[in-house]
């Protein structure tokens, strides 16, 4: 199997990943980013930067919040393509237009150039808007601002456990708003 | 929100999802136990039930519903996983289910005309057929909410591989209280039931079971 996005293989970092390594998961996610993001381009025509972005980030969501799913006996770049595959038919499928994407298309390896994030999200901003506002917050707070979790936590009103399932919680509600969508 | 902000998320949310299978396998058993013993404490097992094993015609009842409830089990499984392509436990159903229609066709035709319709409708056909899918509806519920933690390839398929493991398994606890043993009988109705079961798991994953 060829190693587009680094040496590393994602298989074993997910493994270590699923023992709690952190800076694997990290790692490996920061790999699959510019590898989803080519293949979501390349079978995304004609639609913008910005959409193609949002659906590498629903793509990145469910690859978190499903991961129990992947066998851990098989390599982990099909189960991730699996992913990001029904994410964009999901993602076309909202949009009114229907698609049909061989899987075998994305069996293969895509190669592409690391490329930036373009934009701020718009879209998944209005998102985070959407959720209740704590779990809002709660992100806001983590990742925009980019502050630790104990900081978080007191500005929230969560001790350490609390904070860890709103957490999970609110990426479990971030992941359904896009559902919720669908006419 | 960045594509580098959500990643960070990601990584800070340390909570692991729980695997599939074993919950899977464990909320349907669970909820047959329950119902299982909820019909032991009412109805009681029959009292014949030896016998009625020892029947090979009759030991049907039990063998036809588990060779179509443990593959689609396991079809179900695999199609929690999003890259499952094809379901050999899916084709062996059909296979089964094919069998056994064609089990009825000609025991349809072996037996006298004015005779079919009394024997399929025995003497406790509504019933049967209710308490199948009275059976199924607990677990039924529980395997959805558990399979709705999976990324399945296809939603409406796993939904119904889930309603036809559920519906059969049903009717397999449900042939050790059920007392009518012609093949007239359990070929109608516990197909029957099976079915409805099948296509309710199919339309409740439709929706239950999308990512």
């Amino acid at each position: 199997m060829s190693d587009a996005g680094g040496s590393e293989d994602w298989s074993d970092l997910m493994r270590a990943a699923n023992t709690g390594d952190r800076a694997a998961y990290h790692r490996l996610l920061t790999l699959m980013t510019p590898v989803l993001r080519g293949i979501v381009r390349a079978r995304a025509a004609g639609m913008d930067v910005d959409w193609c972005e949002d659906v590498v980030q629903e793509t990145l969501l469910a690859i978190h919040l499903k991961r129990a799913t992947w066998d851990e006996a098989l390599p982990l770049r099909p189960w991730a393509y699996a992913i990001a595959r029904h994410k964009l038919v999901d993602a076309f499928r909202r949009r009114g237009r229907a698609v049909h994407l061989p899987v075998e298309d994305f069996a293969e390896t895509l190669e592409s150039a690391p490329e930036p994030d373009p934009t701020e999200r718009r879209d998944a901003a209005v998102l985070i808007g959407r959720l209740p506002e704590r779990d809002a917050a709660l992100m806001r707070c983590l990742a925009l601002e980019g502050r630790d979790s104990e900081e978080c936590g007191g500005r929230l009103g969560l001790k350490p456990g609390a904070l860890r399932v709103a957490l999970h919680r609110a990426l479990q509600r971030l992941a359904r708003l896009r559902l919720e969508d669908e006419r | 929100m960045k594509t580098d902000d959500l990643i960070s998320l990601l990584v800070r949310d340390d909570t692991i999802p729980p695997a599939v299978t074993p919950r899977l396998v464990s909320a349907i058993l669970l909820a047959l136990a329950l119902v299982a013993g909820l019909l032991v404490s009412l109805v009681g097992v029959r009292a014949d039930l030896a016998r009625a094993l020892a029947d090979p015609v009759t030991r049907m009842k039990w063998l036809l519903p588990l060779a179509l409830g443990l593959p689609a089990l396991v079809a179900a499984l695999r199609l929690s996983r999003p890259q499952t392509r094809g379901s050999p436990g899916l084709l062996f159903a059909a296979l089964v289910a094919a069998a056994a229609m064609l089990w009825l066709v000609l025991a349809i035709k072996a037996t006298p005309a004015g005779m079919v319709w009394p024997r399929i409708k025995g003497n406790s056909a509504m019933m049967c057929f209710f308490a199948i899918m009275l059976v199924s509806a607990l677990p039924l519920a529980a395997g959805l909410r558990v399979l709705g933690g999976g990324a399945s390839p296809a939603p409406m398929l796993s939904g119904a591989a889930l309603g036809l493991a559920v519906g059969s398994l049903a009717a397999t606890l449900y042939a050790f209280f059920c007392t009518q043993d012609s093949p007239l009988f359990f070929l109608t109705w516990y197909g029957l039931a099976i079915a409805v079961v099948t296509l309710a798991g199919a339309v409740a994953g439709r929706g239950m079971l999308r990512w």
